[in-house]
């Protein structure tokens, strides 16, 4: 079972230096899991994404949690993941077992985002206020 | 019958059912949405890369643009001025740079000109386009048009290069020591929106 | 299921008076009557078999809650030598406790609506059911629980998890069938 809090997290991109490229995005997300799975089975979680603004890119650093909150095989995260929009789904964590995260708004895995602007597409960048990229976080099964 | 001995036990069986269910969870809620709320401000931000004269002022607003000024004396310029910039436009505008004599009084004999060189090539996005040449008068006059999100890079070498030359009152000949006035050309960084 | 029987053993004999009409005299005659009461524990409860499962989780991140069970009553009828007494253990016969869990049973002291007698003293605190034969009633003596199936000791049961921090990732879905033995020990 996979959670995570309603509240947006809020990213933004800009500068206040003449002649530098607008940078700064960086926000992080909770992922809350409790799983129980049968004998020789592990999960993983995957993210997809939609709504990443154009001539920005997106990545995650995933990283499971080690609080007393936590116990179980809670698997391996990873870095730097990139998310693009439409892209297949990406694998953020693998070799989830039995495992539980506690159920709290900061418990959980740690997503750390970090949101820049791309070089090659720079140009096709446009000014907005409350654009929603919306990542999609599946826990599933590997048999 | 004899009396029955003591020792006398009896025993019985009981049969636990455990249930330890993952596929339940499996059924039930595997997917959770992150939400981003994505900020990208519009910025228009100039400044220059120079080792002449120059006084910076910078405004925030968009409806003030910003503005930098620069100190021009006897002669040209050496090749040390360079025009940076950082736009982000909205959908279907674009931002313009503007020049102006500023303050200052010009001769009436003579002319400065401007001499604007495209973008050097550094940075990304989408620079704009230099006027090449110009005749500075105190009215502003658009010098590097149709910027749109871009950034030029910080520093010399970086943007557009910027020379001033004194020239007689008819364009002809180029006056290597004038009379010693000083002007100010300001540069305004403005959005078509 | 075995029952035994009480046995009463007594035997009487008949005694024959002789009345003289000349004199008054009684006689008298007498046995040896032999009453003898055995040793007696039956045991027997009101379900052959108790289903347990956890329940999922509702919020993410939570763990497992233990989930009890507290319909199992066990009676009993126990006669005892003079200055003895009986328990009643409880242990795992066979098959496995699920890793990562633990099952616990708590008796609670005999009904008495129907009941009577010396009905001992039960666990103060929940029994962890192990592979080794563990007190839950001791003290018994002579007594009876009456038969009705909410009648006698009821026992609660608890499954749960236990340190999930350390243990939880020896879960896994699975269903478990172990057999748990309860015995009526012979007095002393």
């Amino acid at each position: 079972m996979l959670g995570t809090s309603a509240a947006a997290i809020s990213l933004q991109l800009t500068t206040t230096t003449a002649g530098n490229q607008i940078s700064g995005g960086t926000g992080t997300g909770y992922a809350q899991v409790s799983s129980i799975v049968s004998s020789g089975e592990t999960r993983t979680i995957t993210a997809a994404v939609t709504g990443v603004p154009t001539g920005t890119s997106l990545s995650v650093t995933t990283t499971p949690p080690s609080g007393g909150n936590s116990g179980g095989v809670l698997g391996t995260g990873s870095s730097n993941a990139s998310l693009v929009n439409g892209a297949s789904a990406v694998t953020l964590v693998t070799g989830i077992g039995s495992c539980y995260t506690g159920a709290a708004s900061t418990d959980g895995y740690t997503l750390d985002y970090t949101w820049s602007s791309a070089l090659g597409s720079y140009g096709s960048i446009v000014a907005s206020a409350g654009a929603t990229a919306t990542v999609v976080l599946t826990i599933t099964n590997i048999p | 019958m004899g009396s029955r001995n003591k020792i006398s036990a009896s025993i019985l069986l009981f049969i636990f059912g455990f249930i330890l269910s993952g596929s339940v969870f499996a059924q039930r809620r595997n997917t959770a949405k992150m939400n981003l709320t994505c900020n990208i401000p519009a910025i228009a931000l100039v400044d220059f890369a120079s080792s002449d004269l120059r006084t910076v002022t910078y405004n925030s607003s968009l409806l003030d643009p910003n503005q930098v000024e620069q100190l021009v004396s006897d002669g040209a310029t050496d090749g040390t001025t360079w025009i940076n910039y950082s736009s982000i436009v909205r959908n279907g505008t674009t931002n313009y740079i503007t020049a102006e004599v500023s303050s200052g009084e010009l001769p009436g004999d003579m002319t400065l000109n401007l001499y604007v060189s495209p973008d050097n090539g550094e940075g990304a996005g989408s620079k704009g386009t230099a006027c090449g040449q110009m005749v500075l008068t105190s009215y502003p006059q658009i010098i590097i048009s149709n910027i749109g999100s871009c950034f030029t890079g910080r520093g010399l070498n970086r943007g557009h290069h910027l020379r001033y030359e004194w020239r007689s009152i008819d364009n002809e000949n180029v006056i290597e020591k004038p009379h010693g006035n000083i002007v100010s050309v300001t540069y305004t960084i403005s959005s078509t929106e | 299921m075995k029952k035994g029987f009480l046995i009463l053993f007594y035997s009487l004999l008949n005694s024959v008076f002789l009345i003289s009409p000349a004199r008054s005299q009684v006689s008298t005659a007498g046995d040896n009557i032999s009453l003898s009461v055995a040793s007696l524990a039956l045991i027997e409860t009101n379900a052959t078999s108790i289903s347990m499962s956890f329940q999922p989780v509702s919020v993410a991140g939570a763990v497992l809650s233990s989930v009890s069970n507290s319909n199992l009553f066990i009676k009993i009828s126990s006669l005892v030598p003079a200055g003895t007494a009986r328990k009643v253990t409880v242990k795992l016969l066979s098959g496995t406790i699920p890793a990562g869990t633990q099952l616990t049973i708590q008796p609670t002291a005999s009904t008495t609506t129907n009941s009577g007698g010396t009905l001992g003293t039960v666990a103060s605190s929940p029994v962890v059911i192990t592979s080794v034969d563990q007190n839950l009633i001791t003290g018994i003596g002579s007594c009876y629980t009456g038969t009705g199936s909410s009648d006698g000791y009821r026992m609660t049961f608890n499954w749960g998890i236990v340190n999930p921090s350390a243990t939880y990732g020896q879960l896994f879905a699975t269903t478990s069938n172990p057999v748990i033995v309860f015995t009526v020990t012979a007095p002393e």
